[in-house]
């Protein structure tokens, strides 16, 4: 089991080193001097450019400045934005609780909904409730969320009033409130997408051998339910892994269409700025989210399936 | 009072009629074999009996289990609370039977009467029951061989005691010494329990072997039924008569199996009248149109031309004369090893064959014996490790040999026309697609076959399209990897024959291998034995067969069925 | 058991519309971008606008038959391209393995665990290239999952024994390649294509929402959507319509790719 955990995770930094230096370089494929990228709209004066590469090391090789830089986020220093003039890390602390939130919640919502209809619908696969449902989430799961999340405003903010419109509110149980439309628009795509996977699953175990054995030696429909969940929650569980990478990418588009001040909304608006320590700081931060999800999924997986372990035992 | 009676039973699919008027007792303490070939609906009826039939198949019926009476007609619900308790059913492949991730301990224990623990002494004491030790119960299937697991699964399926078990094909995946021993241990049990048993199998051999009595199933309807002793000895059903016929035997050699003309006819090709009358060569007009039913006492049969007692001529073993070994050898393999892993055992151990110009030969051998292992390595898929393999003459390339493997549905491409595939063969060897239609008749397919595609061929006639496919570069050395180890008796006759005559006239060597030892018998004059990567014994068949000199070979003989 | 394919036809009718929208735009919308300030944002049933108008006062029927060609012309090239790129490396990974497929596996599973939308929107906005960089990047960064896929279907037809058979014929590699393996891929290839077209059209309509992709004043789904945001009080057509032709379109894609998926399966799974 160490042994296993050492390997993914030794492949898991591995990634994350390849990740960082594909970062790093954004950068330089911004066009023009990076120097005067750096500081912005505004027309530099020499002495302010030469700060700037002072600052930044720009007058460094390359590869100098990569392991500096690298040195820096390793002990979370991700410079300060140019666009604010703050450090990143402030900037980044006032929002991720927001974006922690939202994120927690549609995975809950996408969990809750998604996986026990995937389940239901699997188990009377070729009824009417199957079809409906899994048509409902091929639209789902291609339905854009912006698109998805306007029309949710327009119909439950603007015209029945249930919900508010636009912002964060004043923290606590408001702030829940505000995030309710947002966190439904962002599982909407990921709920079907999860109730797909669950599906399929469920499905194909509902045609192995040792359901149509476990029937035939009297077992009853409950404890069948549970050998086949059983082994559909390996494949569920490595998806929804992946489902939480999606909700990341996801949160940018939600928290732009509903005004959201989360890290998302700060990625799409450095972006446009290009507030390169910023933009770097979100992307890094979000691939080390990913990949360490997908470690936990991989441990998760060797947890859960006795043949995993014997091979990892090897 | 029997264990099992069924009353008219009929499945009906999608595609019309899977199974018609089945009557069917087992006695307690009875074993009853239900013989058929693929699409006889033998495995239909299992289901039908446990209310486990695919969606868009139903059922009618009456069957009462001991005291009790269920109507089929009323939907799979009529078993429940009946399944394991009255029937229960043991399938056929021991490594999906058993969920992959529940120990074995609790899988028993789901069954039984109380539910409970996986490791509580009833768990236990079902385990001794099949042989197995009390580690089992806290192991997981994929740690087990395919008898343990076959073993595991048929104590699961006896937890709550049942009045009837069901075994549908319960031991075909398994080895034939594996076979012989569970086989042996359900026919204790069955006894100690005094337990009807429904077999439900393929197997001629096995049927003839276990069954108290034996009912002959094809199309979907019963042909014939009595007493296990007679049916084969004396059948009444030409079609009986042909399946026996078909199954090669172990003791002689013949130089031509009587196979029954044609194949089993699918779903919707079912024909008015007697459903084999299409294949029979007794039948005439009246069988087409009229369909018999199974009369009669002890033994019933359902045909309107039965044969009479001794009317049928057995197949006289012809003995077979076998031209003396050529000396000029083709291939020599001298100390041929191979390992898939440095923890895993050798799958060849300093293996040494020679097969001479001309000759046929075959390699026997279990599943892991290597033997599969050796072909590959011989036509070039597989290196191995150390050994050589020296070529007698200059023939290279696709001229040297070529191979026939067992599936042949996967043997085609599916998205190339026969045609196609042929020309393409032909073309590696050198030769011209004008050959083609010659390439077909020379495998006994009409040329129009030319311009299908696989899907469109029954699975004895894509093995003939490999066959010929094999042939056509015209190699010094054909290959055959259990060639019809997944056909039916009836074509599997068919395959053997042409085998024979395409030996005879082109001359070429064969190198035959399978599990199977009645059907290398037919072909081969000199076999290899194979056990755990090493060849443990050779030599002439027949010698073989009289006085095999390994212990291996002897148990290998002692443990196939029926014969 | 044959049944009538209902869902491909009911998805067809909408990509017909959206197929007749991009090559006839300028015929059934030549007035898309004509302004008109004075007017500015209408709602809808406005004196000849069915849909209102929007802050420019373009007409937002019009407009949006017009966007349909920057929605779909882009995600198709994406599609095709990423196959084309997941075809060829995936067959020369799955076909001949060794040190090549270990690069070109690393090679995907960096790229794959990046989240597309954002390393697009990172990319395309740093790089402000416009439309067709935009559809480059997204093509580079959805040709991982064809590599894959390709991978995966190559090598489970690579050791069937039809495929053996032809290496015993000595056959070439190329030939076993192009005659033997790809035809039984194509499908599964066709189908995944399908549904990144959708993927692609999300992706991009997303990129122009945040303000990427294409230039202002361009006719395009994502913006009139960003620009309808502001708007969803005065006017709900400035949202409502591109909103659905969007989700209607993506929708009818993925039911027909998801569709043929099956089918190709259920027929693989007969074979």
């Amino acid at each position: 089991m160490a042994r296993f955990i050492a390997v993914r995770l030794a492949a898991t930094l591995l990634l994350l080193l390849a990740l960082s230096f594909i970062v790093f370089g954004l950068l330089h494929l911004t066009p023009g001097d990076p120097a005067r990228n750096l500081l912005g709209p505004r027309n530099p004066s020499p002495e302010a450019l030469a700060a700037i590469r002072e600052k930044y090391r720009l007058d460094e090789p390359f590869l100098r400045q990569y392991f500096l830089w690298l040195n820096d986020v390793l002990h979370f220093r991700f410079g300060t934005s140019i666009r604010s003039d703050t450090p990143v890390t402030t900037l980044l602390a006032d929002r991720v609780v927001l974006t922690l939130q939202l994120a927690l919640m549609s995975f809950v919502l996408t969990v809750a909904v998604g996986v026990p209809l995937g389940i239901a619908a699997a188990w009377r696969a070729g009824s009417l409730f199957d079809r409906t449902v899994s048509v409902s989430s091929v639209i789902g799961v291609g339905a854009p969320s912006y698109a998805v999340g306007l029309v949710l405003l327009y119909v439950f903010g603007v015209w029945l009033e249930i919900f508010p419109v636009y912002g964060s509110g004043d923290g606590g149980l408001d702030t829940w409130w505000h995030l309710v439309l947002p966190a439904i628009t962002l599982a909407f795509g990921i709920g079907a997408l999860a109730f797909k996977v669950t599906r399929t699953a469920v499905a194909s175990e509902l045609q192995q051998d040792y359901v149509a054995f476990a029937y035939s030696r009297g077992l009853t429909h409950s404890q069948v339910r549970a050998l086949v969940l059983r082994n559909a929650l390996i494949p569920v569980a490595t998806s929804l892994g992946l489902v939480f990478g999606f909700l990341f990418g996801g949160t940018i588009l939600v928290e732009v269409t509903f005004a959201l001040s989360g890290i998302g909304g700060l990625l799409a608006s450095s972006v446009t700025f290009k507030d390169i320590p910023v933009v770097q700081a979100i992307t890094l931060i979000t691939a080390a989210v990913i990949a360490l999800t997908a470690l936990a999924v991989d441990v998760l997986y060797y947890a859960v399936d006795p043949r995993v372990r014997q091979r990892g035992l090897r | 009072m029997n264990a099992l009676e069924l009353v008219d039973l009929r499945v009906t699919g999608p595609g019309g009629p899977i199974v018609s008027r089945m009557d069917l007792t087992v006695a307690p303490g009875e074993t009853v074999a239900l013989v058929g070939e693929s699409g006889s609906g033998k495995s239909m009826t299992a289901k039908a009996l446990t209310g486990l039939l695919p969606r868009g198949v139903t059922a009618t019926g009456a069957m009462r289990l001991g005291d009790t009476e269920v109507r089929l007609d009323d939907g799979p619900s009529a078993l429940v609370g009946l399944r394991g308790r009255r029937i229960s059913l043991l399938l056929q492949n021991p490594f999906t039977s058993l969920s992959p991730v529940h120990r074995c301990g609790q899988q028993i224990a789901a069954a039984l009467p109380g539910g409970g623990r996986g490791d509580t002494a009833e768990v236990l004491r079902r385990l001794a029951e099949v042989d197995l030790p009390a580690r089992v119960a806290r192991q997981y299937p994929f740690e087990l061989s395919g008898g343990m697991r076959q073993r595991v699964a048929l104590a699961a399926s006896l937890a709550a005691d049942p009045l009837v078990l069901i075994g549908d094909e319960p031991t075909t995946a398994l080895d034939v010494t594996t076979q012989r021993e569970v086989l042996n241990l359900l026919a204790r049990i069955q006894q100690e329990r005094s337990m009807a048993v429904l077999l439900i199998t393929h197997d001629l051999g096995v049927a003839r072997e276990r069954a108290d009595r034996i009912l002959v199933m094809y199309a979907g309807r019963l042909m014939e039924s009595g007493p296990g002793a007679d049916v084969f000895s004396s059948p009444l059903h030409p079609y009986t008569s042909g399946l026996r016929d078909s199954e090669p035997p172990l003791a002689v050699r013949l130089e031509r199996l009587p196979a029954i003309v044609g194949s089993v006819p699918r779903a919707w090709e079912i024909p008015d009248g007697c459903v084999f009358a299409p294949r029979c060569s007794r039948a005439d007009h009246a069988c087409t149109v009229n369909t018999p039913v199974l009369e009669g006492g002890q033994r019933r049969v359902a045909c309107w031309k039965p044969l009479a007692a001794g009317e049928h001529a057995q197949p006289t073993a012809v003995a077979f004369t076998e031209t003396a070994r050529r000396d000029d050898d083709l291939v020599v393999v001298s100390n041929l090893t191979k390992r898939f892993g440095p923890d895993s055992p050798p799958a060849l151990d300093d293996v040494h064959i020679t097969v001479a110009a001309g000759e046929a030969v075959g390699i026997v051998g279990e599943s892991g014996s290597g033997k599969t292992t050796l072909a590959r390595c011989l036509i070039g898929l597989e290196r191995a490790d150390s050994g050589t393999i020296t070529w007698a003459d200059g023939e290279t390339g696709a001229r040297r040999a070529q191979i026939v493997f067992q599936d042949p549905t996967s043997a085609l491409n599916p998205a190339m026309t026969i045609e196609a595939a042929l020309a393409e063969a032909l073309r590696a060897g050198g030769l011209d697609r004008s050959e083609v239609p010659a390439l077909l008749d020379l495998v006994g397919l009409p040329v129009a076959y030319a311009r299908r595609r696989p899907n469109a061929l029954s699975g004895g006639e894509q093995q003939r399209v490999a066959i010929a496919r094999a042939l056509a570069p015209r190699p010094r050395l054909l290959i055959c990897d259990e060639p019809v180890s997944s056909l039916d008796v009836s074509v599997q006759a068919q395959i053997l024959n042409l085998m024979n005559e395409l030996l005879d006239e082109l001359g070429i060597a064969l190198l035959f291998i399978t599990h199977d030892l009645a059907v290398v018998r037919q072909v081969v004059r000199r076999v290899y034995v194979m056990h755990h990567g090493r060849v443990v014994e050779s030599g002439v068949m027949d010698e073989l067969i009289s006085a095999p000199q390994h212990d291996y070979t002897r148990q290998l003989f002692a443990s196939v069925p029926g014969r | 058991m044959k049944r009538l394919p209902i869902t491909p036809l009911v998805a067809a009718v909408p990509l017909a519309v959206v197929a007749v929208f991009v090559v006839g735009a300028q015929w059934l919308a030549p007035d898309a971008t004509t302004q008109d300030i004075y007017t500015g944002v209408t709602p809808p049933g406005t004196d000849g606008h069915l849909f209102g108008t929007d802050q420019l006062g373009r007409d937002i029927w019009q407009l949006s038959i017009a966007g349909a060609g920057s929605a779909v012309i882009g995600p198709i090239v994406i599609a095709i391209g990423s196959m084309m790129l997941g075809l060829l490396l995936g067959t020369l990974a799955g076909y001949i393995g060794g040190g090549l497929d270990l690069v070109l596996s690393k090679y995907a599973d960096l790229l794959l665990a990046l989240p597309t939308t954002l390393i697009a929107l990172v990319v395309a906005g740093l790089v402000d290239g416009g439309y067709w960089v935009t559809v480059l990047v997204l093509l580079v960064l959805f040709s991982p999952t064809d590599i894959r896929i390709a991978r995966g279907a190559v090598m489970a037809q690579a050791t069937r024994p039809y495929i053996e058979s032809a290496r015993v014929l000595q056959l070439s590699r190329t030939r076993i390649m192009f005659r033997h393996i790809l035809p039984n891929v194509l499908p599964i290839a066709l189908a995944t294509m399908l549904l990144n077209v959708a993927f692609a059209l999300v992706a991009m309509s997303a990129l122009s929402f945040l303000g990427f992709g294409v230039g202002p004043g361009t006719p395009d789904w994502g913006r009139q959507l960003s620009d309808g945001r502001d708007l969803i009080g005065q006017n709900w057509g400035a949202v409502v319509v591109p909103g659905l032709l969007i989700i209607i379109t993506a929708a009818a894609i993925n039911l027909m790719g998801d569709w043929l998926q099956e089918r190709f399966e259920q027929r693989g799974a007969q074979r």
